[in-house]
């Protein structure tokens, strides 16, 4: 089984769209997927799934109260897959949130324990999943960091921003004792005409990793490409949006499943390709 | 739960007879302690109007559990707030069985107490988890954060006693995927930094953490 994290040090960069692509994908394929839904501070995988009616939070699971069975959704006949694609949500009510910001250095100890017991448990019958993808909280938690603990790739997500890119460069740093000896970054939200210029995207990618493998000693940062701009999904997420709010029963859109001709789709398979090797 | 200290202490604030199943460098001193616990319990019953006692306290991620038997208090250390009904009171019981007579003379000479201490073992090992090496340091725990502060070949050994929490050698090495020979060196590095804890029983050693 192979594991992955994906960090971002802002909300908002796409970390869940690109969790929820690379699951889908993944499993289309055939191959035996668990998306755990590893942001406490702002749980949303559960909007892009109808989940089964009674959810048991992984956060229950993390704490002893609910078995990882009783945690775990498969979502793969839901969704005509040919793998399996099992999904953890985590809980979006207040007193969850606020139990995960308080979070003191014993109760993140249990919840690594628990983080360690899943990934056993997962290796093996019934389960037997090839990909662990656990969408991270932004930031340096707790939570944050136990994930990274159990996981082999970490692949942090950027925005180019200044304020992205500056922070992403502090929390590397920050972070260097926990990083692998590679560490992964993409960056989203690209405007499409910068990805059309080969020149400016090469010199662009040097600055960044340059900037980003500063002080990281023998640890290397892998810059694993760009995706771009999808403006397109902004008018759909809008669209669900609206009829959400109108009392729709919506669940919001998945490139790789909803589009896989589109160029996200196209760019997420390839990112797949390349985090994962020998044809995942 | 494991226990690290059990303190038999006059009601007057001697220190009767202990035991400790902990780091040596690590024991508060004896005399401090059982006057610190016994001023806690008459601030305690002062508070609640003479109606109860102190029945735990958690100082420094640690829990201190208290039982009183007239002229004496028993008071167990524990990883865990829970409180170890029965072991307080098998362990008080037998001390009134064994030092009741003893207990109301006039000058109480502390070393009669001292066969005791096999007792605490007793009945505590039955009950409870202890470092039968007394190694461990209580309030020195693994948080994930530290992890990577280990030396690096250590850090397998201990994720992996973090996924058991208790183990024997060969269950330690295999959810490390290292060889016995190095989970066995990296063991007793963790209990020389004072991070697990080795228990012993029926000739079955097994490695315990904490957290």
């Amino acid at each position: 089984m192979k594991s992955l994290a994906i960090l971002s040090h802002k909300g908002g960069v796409g970390k869940t769209i690109l969790a929820v692509n690379l699951a889908i994908h993944l499993a289309a394929e055939g191959k035996n997927i668990c998306l755990i839904d590893s942001d406490f501070h702002g749980p949303s995988i559960l909007t892009f799934f109808t989940p089964k009616s009674e959810i048991h939070w992984i956060n229950s699971f993390l704490t002893g109260e609910s078995s990882l069975e009783e945690c775990l959704q498969d979502l793969s006949n839901d969704l005509a897959l040919s793998g399996k694609l099992l999904v953890a949500f985590a809980d979006p009510t207040p007193e969850s949130i606020q139990n995960v910001i308080r979070l003191d250095q014993n109760t993140s100890m249990k919840m690594l324990h628990y983080l360690m017991k899943m990934k056993s448990m997962l290796r093996e019958e019934p389960y037997s999943i090839d990909y662990l993808i656990l969408d991270c909280s932004p930031g340096t938690g707790f939570s944050t960091i136990n994930v990274m603990v159990i996981t082999e790739i970490i692949l942090f997500m950027v925005k180019v921003t200044n304020a992205d890119i500056i922070g992403t460069s502090h929390m590397i740093e920050g972070l260097h004792k926990q990083l692998k000896s590679r560490t992964k970054i993409i960056a989203n939200q690209i405007p499409s005409d910068f990805l059309n210029d080969q020149t400016k995207k090469e010199h662009f990618q040097k600055l960044i990793e340059n900037l980003l493998k500063k002080d990281l000693g023998d640890k290397t940062v892998d810059f694993m490409g760009w995706i771009p701009n999808d403006l397109d999904l902004y008018k759909t997420e809008f669209e669900t949006a609206i009829k959400t709010l109108e009392g729709n029963p919506t669940r919001r859109m998945i490139h790789t499943l909803d589009k896989p001709d589109h160029i996200i789709s196209k760019i997420i398979k390839e990112l797949a390709n390349n985090l994962f090797g020998d044809n995942n | 739960m494991i226990a690290y200290a059990v303190y038999v202490i006059s009601m007057d604030g001697r220190p009767l007879v202990s035991e400790t199943f902990q780091s040596a460098e690590t024991i508060p001193n004896e005399m401090l302690l059982a006057g610190l616990m016994t001023a806690l319990q008459g601030v305690a019953t002062e508070l609640s109007q003479g109606k109860s006692g102190l029945k735990s306290i958690k100082i420094d991620n640690l829990s201190y559990h208290f039982k009183s038997f007239g002229q004496y208090q028993i008071v167990l250390v524990t990883d865990l707030p829970e409180t170890p009904e029965n072991v307080l009171h098998r362990l008080g019981i037998q001390f009134m069985k064994d030092f009741g007579e003893q207990l109301i003379k006039d000058s109480l000479d502390l070393n009669t107490f001292q066969p005791f201490s096999d007792t605490i073992n007793e009945i505590v090992r039955e009950e409870l988890t202890i470092d039968n090496s007394k190694m461990i340091i209580p309030t020195k725990k693994f948080s994930s954060g530290e992890l990577y502060q280990l030396p690096s070949h250590l850090q397998p050994t201990a994720l992996a006693m973090i996924a058991l929490k208790e183990g024997n050698v060969e269950e330690i090495a295999s959810e490390s995927e290292k060889s016995i020979e190095d989970t066995v060196d990296n063991l007793e590095s963790l209990q020389d930094m004072g991070l697990i804890g080795k228990k012993v029983t029926n000739d079955h050693v097994s490695y315990f953490c904490s957290f």
